[in-house]
Order: structure tokens, then sequence, then C-alpha cells
């Protein structure tokens, strides 16, 4: 078990769930916070910043959302979303609303612990970027903007070799349609997914073995993309 | 014009203060205003004593922009004399631009419509006599005072002026000559003859006639439009009580004998009402038993006037054989029925105010079951969508319920599994069992939840242009933890282009087929998904070399909580995911279907309409080195 110390804070109503998150938290060495509404989740991540939120959508009360955006004013650090799966409207407005990712109940504790790491990386990792990433086979040398697999180079157009960058420096975390709109091409046309959808199709055949059963790229569906994290 | 410069118009009549115009003039007014409600217009009728002050006025009101009059023929000497309402009209809209249009001279015949017999008029004419016999006494006595002669004719110009107020124009022209012979003969020298010395006197008679008759035309237009006021305020408070009546109704039947009741107490004749039966021929609502109703005639005009919606039978041009007056009852979104009133002679009914009046009781009979109706239907509309919202608050909150439990006892074994690798043997095999139950549960519930939105409508499908291989890949994804002994193979037509759904429910779609697939067949056994175009479609299938299905069961296998017999997982599914695969295809316009495969095994193919103007990415595209 990772000795890591970071603490988080867990906003979560209902009881069950909160006592096998923060059994499995605690196991893993991770400090733990708990609030059982949104109001309370805020004081005491004023009181105590924490390194990571877990937050609940589904809040009585003030609403997960309402909490997320008062949280985002001034707090920085990654705040985990958990939400039910007919939700996908509200993870995507969480997400843009600064989320960096989300769980859907029912979920596994591997997959949770998972997104901590890749979050908690991200956080740490702001401002002194590798040059060169590698996932899997994939490698991307941001220094000298070349592209391989498995040692093979491949040839990307510039918008290609932007979105993988894009992936590649956010790898394991989910990005959303509206984000990748807005990072590669720019603030306007957010709308016109199809264009993405293409571009990553695309991509796929360059970097996948098999575009229809991609093992780097992944749609999460009505979403956004995740690029895999290892 | 107003059709052309899409704008608004209104008809207006001015009907002038103190002239009483003949019915047939009035006849035509009423068909003319008629045609340009048909016409699209509104229609107003105003009353004044200055038409063209009166139209202007109005049309400031309305902030007019135009307006358009008609001009007839009139002899110059006339238009000399008297300025017309198209010159007034001119000399002062002011901003608003007139337009004159050359009116016809009308040869029309008009039905010249026999006036009622004047009741014979002797006892009036008697008590003029009687009036004028007592000014004569008084007057002589009088004279015998020595009273002037002037103040004598003040007498008889008294009793002629009251005989004019009193009995009207035919007395006061008697008694006047009455007077003038009377004074003529007794007062004026020489007596008792008809002669008269001096000249003057003729004067005096002529003033006398004269004032009789002037004062007897201004009573008797008095007297009319007295009458005309009591009239209309009668009606005008019938319409009233029968609209107030009607608001506090409902029900077609409590409508129409209402109605019917107080138009017969108004007529004092006989009615009869129709509404549209559910075979779209009138039925008798009220006065069935009426000898209206049960004339063979009736039924058919009835009929005619509802679907022409045009007034018709008795006292009309169209069908005047019929018993009565049918009245169309025309609402807003069509003819409703018709009402049909029958008095004694055709005098009644073919006074246009009469009509006038039984057209506006139609109308408020007309308004009323459609605003009972519209009742009606707003009531159900708000039932259906408390129930929807009571619906969905329930789906949601069992949603939570039982989803939390299920989250809790997930997490918590997946956490036991994870966090103590000491845990070995039955004891892990049990957590592994809890674990994946709950998951299992936790899909079945999605299911039933997942059946419930599409069944109760709730469910608009986000369609966007996508690629099928995302879609296909990402439920592949989602699947790969139920599927791990399955190889997938993937074959998507090169050609294909982008499709137009709701990717959620399309990846929905898919993984439960492929879930189905992975189900029903042994472990190992190979599933192919192939996406083609064919024409104007797009056909996905999945298909596994399994057992695949009984025959005879094609079908129902989409039945909801249908599960196959054929393997020994089979009855370990919800038998809810092809009827949810059925549904979404619906959704999307779409097919399922499922057949058994040449060489064994189960397929099932999606068929899917090609979206028009699909955006001008093929898959070929990707083909070519960039």
């Amino acid at each position: 078990m990772p000795a890591n110390d970071h603490l988080v804070l867990l906003i979560e109503d209902e009881e069950p769930i909160r006592r096998f998150l923060r059994a499995t938290l605690v196991t893993h060495g991770y400090r733990v916070a708990e609030a059982t509404t949104g109001e309370a989740g805020l004081r005491m991540a004023a009181d105590q910043p924490p390194d990571l939120v877990i937050l609940d959508l589904g809040l009585p009360g003030l609403d997960g959302q309402d909490v997320l955006r008062r949280l985002r004013e001034w707090f920085r650090h990654p705040v985990l979303i958990l939400s039910a799966r007919d939700q996908e409207k509200q993870k995507i407005d969480a997400l843009d609303a600064g989320a960096d990712d989300y769980l859907t109940k029912p979920f596994g504790v591997g997959e949770l612990l998972a997104r901590m790491r890749t979050a908690l990386r991200h956080a740490h990792s702001k401002g002194v970027e590798a040059a060169v990433l590698a996932i899997g086979e994939v490698r991307i040398d941001l220094a000298s903007r070349l592209v391989s697999r498995g040692g093979e180079p491949i040839h990307l157009t510039p918008l290609e070799y932007k979105l993988l960058a894009l992936f590649m420096r956010n790898a394991g975390k989910v990005l959303t349609h509206r984000f990748l709109l807005r990072e590669v091409w720019g603030p306007h046309d957010t709308h016109e997914t199809h264009y993405l959808r293409v571009f990553v199709a695309t991509l796929r055949r360059k970097i996948e073995l098999d575009p229809a059963q991609p093992r780097y790229l992944l749609t999460e569906q009505g979403v956004g993309y995740r690029f895999a994290a290892e | 014009m107003a059709a052309a410069l899409d704008a608004p118009w209104v008809a207006v009549c001015v009907e002038k203060t103190g002239i009483a115009s003949d019915p047939a003039a009035k006849q035509r007014v009423v068909d003319h205003l008629r045609l340009a409600e048909r016409l699209g217009a509104e229609t107003v009728t105003l009353t004044g004593t200055d038409v063209s002050e009166t139209i202007l006025d109005f049309a400031r009101t309305l902030n007019v922009t135009k307006i358009f009059v008609g001009k007839t023929h009139s002899p110059r000497w006339r238009r000399v004399l008297w300025k017309s309402v198209v010159e007034d009209l001119l000399d002062n809209s002011g901003e608003i631009d007139v337009y004159v249009i050359q009116g016809q001279e009308e040869h029309r015949q008009t039905e010249v419509m026999p006036r009622p017999a004047r009741r014979v008029q002797w006892r009036d004419s008697v008590a003029a006599g009687g009036v004028v016999a007592a000014a004569s006494l008084l007057a002589t006595w009088l004279h015998g005072l020595h009273v002037a002669e002037a103040n004598i004719v003040m007498i008889f110009l008294a009793a002629v002026a009251f005989v004019a107020f009193q009995f009207g124009r035919g007395p006061a022209i008697q008694a006047s000559l009455a007077s003038v012979l009377i004074f003529d003969v007794f007062f004026v020298p020489p007596q008792f003859s008809l002669t008269v010395n001096d000249t003057q006197y003729l004067f005096t008679f002529a003033v006398m006639l004269a004032i009789g008759m002037l004062i007897s035309t201004l009573t008797a237009r008095l007297q009319s439009q007295l009458d005309s006021g009591r009239q209309r305020e009668r009606r005008t408070l019938a319409l009233y009580r029968l609209g107030k009546q009607l608001g506090g109704l409902a029900g077609d039947i409590f409508l129409v004998g209402a109605a019917g009741q107080h138009v017969r107490e108004m007529v004092g004749g006989e009615v009869a009402i129709y509404l549209e039966g559910d075979d779209g021929l009138p039925v008798a609502m009220f006065g069935e038993e009426a000898s209206i109703a049960k004339h063979p005639r009736s039924g058919p005009t009835a009929h005619w006037v509802m679907t022409h919606d045009r007034i018709a039978g008795r006292g009309t041009d169209t069908l005047p054989s019929a018993v009565a007056l049918f009245i169309p009852l025309s609402g807003s979104q069509g003819p409703l029925g018709a009402m049909a009133v029958g008095v004694e002679g055709t005098d009644w009914l073919l006074h246009p105010e009469h009509r006038q009046w039984l057209e506006s009781c139609a109308s408020q009979l007309a308004i009323a079951p459609e605003r009972d109706r519209m009742t009606v239907a707003a009531g159900d509309a708000r039932v259906k969508a408390e129930a929807e919202q009571v619906r969905s608050t329930l789906l949601s909150s069992v949603s939570h319920d039982l989803k939390t439990p299920l989250a809790a006892i997930a997490g918590a074994s997946s956490s036991l599994l994870q966090c103590t690798p000491a845990i070995e043997g039955t004891s892990r095999e049990l957590l592994e069992t809890i674990s994946e139950e709950a998951h299992r549960l936790n899909r079945l519930l999605e299911n039933i939840l997942q059946i419930s939105r599409l069944d109760s409508g709730a469910v608009t499908p986000n369609t966007q242009w996508h690629l099928l291989e995302d879609i296909v890949g990402s439920a592949l994804h989602r699947t790969k933890d139920n599927r791990e002994h399955h190889p997938v193979t993937v074959r998507i037509d090169p050609a294909m282009p982008l499709i137009f759904v709701d990717g959620l429910l399309l990846e929905q779609a898919l993984v439960n087929l492929l879930e189905n697939a992975a189900r029903h067949t042994p472990a190992g056994t190979p599933i192919e998904i192939v996406g083609k175009v064919d024409g104007r479609e797009v056909t996905i299938s999945v298909a596994d070399a399994g057992p695949g299905l009984v025959p005879g069961t094609e079908e129902k296998v989409f039945d909801r909580y249908y599960r196959g017999t054929a393997g020994a997982d089979a009855g370990r599914g919800s038998g809810l995911g092809l009827a949810i695969c059925r549904a979404i295809m619906h959704l999307h316009g779409g097919t399922i279907t499922a057949f058994a495969r040449a060489g064994g095994g189960a397929e099932f193919v999606i068929r899917l309409p090609l979206a028009e103007n699909t955006p001008p990415f093929l898959m070929d595209h990707f083909a070519q080195p960039a």
C-alpha cells in the first residue's frame, strides 16, 4: 500500500457509500475528511484545503453542481464527481464547470483509485512537463514533434498532432467534446461535434491496431474521450 | 389589396342616427359585411350623425393607414349642393390615405319585403277629434272673454302638437286640417263661413298645418328610435343572458338545451339545434320533439348549412322550402352544427335585425361547446402531465433508492477484494459473487428503468452525426468484462457515411446485443459485427456462432420478459435487453429483426434509415494517406 498522505474530502450524503469509500481510502494511505451536505463540504474545504475532493452530484439541499461552482471559485485541486448512468448531461455540465473526472455508480474500487491517481498526478505535474510522453506503444516527443508506435514513426497532420498531444498530456482523464473543440479549433464551433468525431477516427486509424476496438483512444459515449492511462 | 399588403383590414358600416334605413338596404349591408368577414376582415357597425367624421374617428383610434371608399354616381346638382361622404373624407382625412373606388350602379333586384299592414287607426283619429273638440270648446270660451285671435290659434296649435305627439302623423294631419277648418269657420270673420276676409289668415293656416306635420314627423322619428333602441336593448340583454348562462354550463346537452330554450322564448316559435355527430351527420340535440326536427327535409338542410357554413332554409334563397331558417354554428375550428328557427310566417325571419340577432345567438352557442371541449382537453392534458410527473418522480426516486445500496454493496465487495489480498479460496469466490451479482442487479434495474422511460415516451433522442465505428468501439469497451471469452471481429463498410443517431442509445442497443450474444453462447464462441450501406439504409448486424434461436421465436425474442430456453445461462438476462433494442430502433425510425444464421447461430440485424444531407465525410476519406 503506498503511503501518500494526501487529504481527501468526501462530500456524500449516503452513509453506506461514505463508509466503504472511507475504508478503501484509509487502507490506501489517504487521509479522509467527510461532509454529508454541500454547505458543510464547502466549509471544510475552506478550513483545511484538501488535495482532492470526491463530490456526489445528487446531494440534498445545495446541489452538487452548485457546490462544484462555488468550490471552483478558489479551489485549484482536483475534483472527482460521482453520478448515476442516466445523468450524462449533468456529467458534462460538471466537467465543463471544472470537475476533473467522473465515476458512474456503481463503480469498482480499482477504477476509483486509478482516477484519483491520474487526477493527483496531473495536479502535481502542472508546469513541469516531460518532453517525451509514452503510453503503451505510443510515444510522443513534444520537443521534436515526433510520434511513433512500437518504434515505427507515424505521420500526423498538424491538427492531428495537436489533438494527440492534448490527449496524451491528459492521459487517463476524460476530456469533453467542448473542451477538445475549444483547445484544438479555438473558441468558435464548439457545437460541431462531428468534426471532432471524424478527426478522432482518423487519429485512431494511425495509432490503433484495430480502430473499431481501440486500446488507447476510448470513447466516453455522450461525454467525450479518454486516452488510456497506461 | 389587404392580402397583397399583408395587412389586417376592417369593414365599416355607419348607421346614421335618426335615419331609419329601409330593410332592403340593411339586408344588403349585412350581406356585404358577411362577405367581408369571409374575406378575412373584421367588421364593425358604427353609429354617428356625420358619416365621414365617424369613420375618421374610428380609423384614428385603430391607427388605420388607408381607407378605401366606394363612390356611387349622383347627379351633378346634388353634388354641388351637398358634399358627398367621399369629399368629406378627402377633406378631413389628414395623414390617412383615402382611395376612392368607383362603385357600380346597382340594379339589383332586391326582394321587396311586404311592409306589415298598419292597423286601422280609426281609434286614434277619434281621439284626435276629441282633442280638437276640447280645444274648440276652450277656444270658444276664451273667444267669449275677448282673447286675441293669435292666442286662440295657439290653443289649436297646442292641440295639434299634442295629437302629433300622442297619436302620430296621420291623426296630426287630420287634427291640423280640422283645427284650420274650425278656426276658419267659427273664429275668423266672417263667422260660419269658409271665406276669409284677411289673407293673413291663410298664412296662419299654413303655419298650423306645417307645425302639425313637423311635430308629428319628429315625434314619429323619436318614437321609432325609442322603439328600435328598446328592442336592441332587449336583444342585447337576451344575448348577454344567454352568454352568461352558457358560460356557467358544461356538457353539450346542457349547453344546447339552455341555448335552445332561450332562443325559443325570445322568438316565440320552434327551435331545433343540431350538432355534428361522430359520423359527421347532424344530430338533433334540442327540440327533437318539435315539428322541425321531425320534418324529413330538416336533417339534410342542417347538413347542408353545416358543411357550407352558410345560412339557408325558409326566408333565404337557398333551400327556401325547408320548414325553418337554418343558421350554421361555426366555431373557430370548423362547423359544429346548425340551429333551426321556425316561426309563423316569414316576416319575422326576413327582418335583418332579427336575423342578425339569431346569428349572434348561434355564434354564442358555437363558442360554448368549443370552450367546453377545450376545458376538457386542457384538464386531460393536465392530468396526463401530472401522471407523467408522478411517474418520472417515482422512477427517479426508485432508481436512487435502489441504486445507492447496490453501489454500496458493489463498492464494499470490490474494496474487500482489492484491499485484502489475504482473502483466498471460497471466501474470495463468495466475495466475487457478491460483487458480480450487485453489478448484474444494477444492470437489470437500469434495463427496467430504461424500458419504462422509453414506454412513457419521455425519451427524446439526442441525435447527432456519429461514426458507426466509434459507437461500436465504445459498446465493445463497455462490455469488455462480460465478453472476455468471446472474440469479436468488426467489419464496417469503408463507404459508410456518418449516421444521424443518438450515440448513447445506439451504444445501449449494441451493448444489449453483445451481452445477449455472450450470455447465450458458450465461451470461445466468436461474435461478428458487420456494418453495411444498403440502398437508403444502414444495416448493422451482430451475429454469433452459438446454438442459435429456437425456430419460430424470431419475433418472440423481442417480447418483454421473454427468455430463450436454449443455453444454461439463458435465465440470467433481464428479458428486457432486446425489447429495449426494439424500442430504441423504433425511436430512430429503424427496425431490428432476428434470424437464424445459415451456418448456425443467431443474427440480429438493425436497419436505420440513412439521413438526408449527410455531411460529406466517408470512411474512404481515412483510407487515403493524409
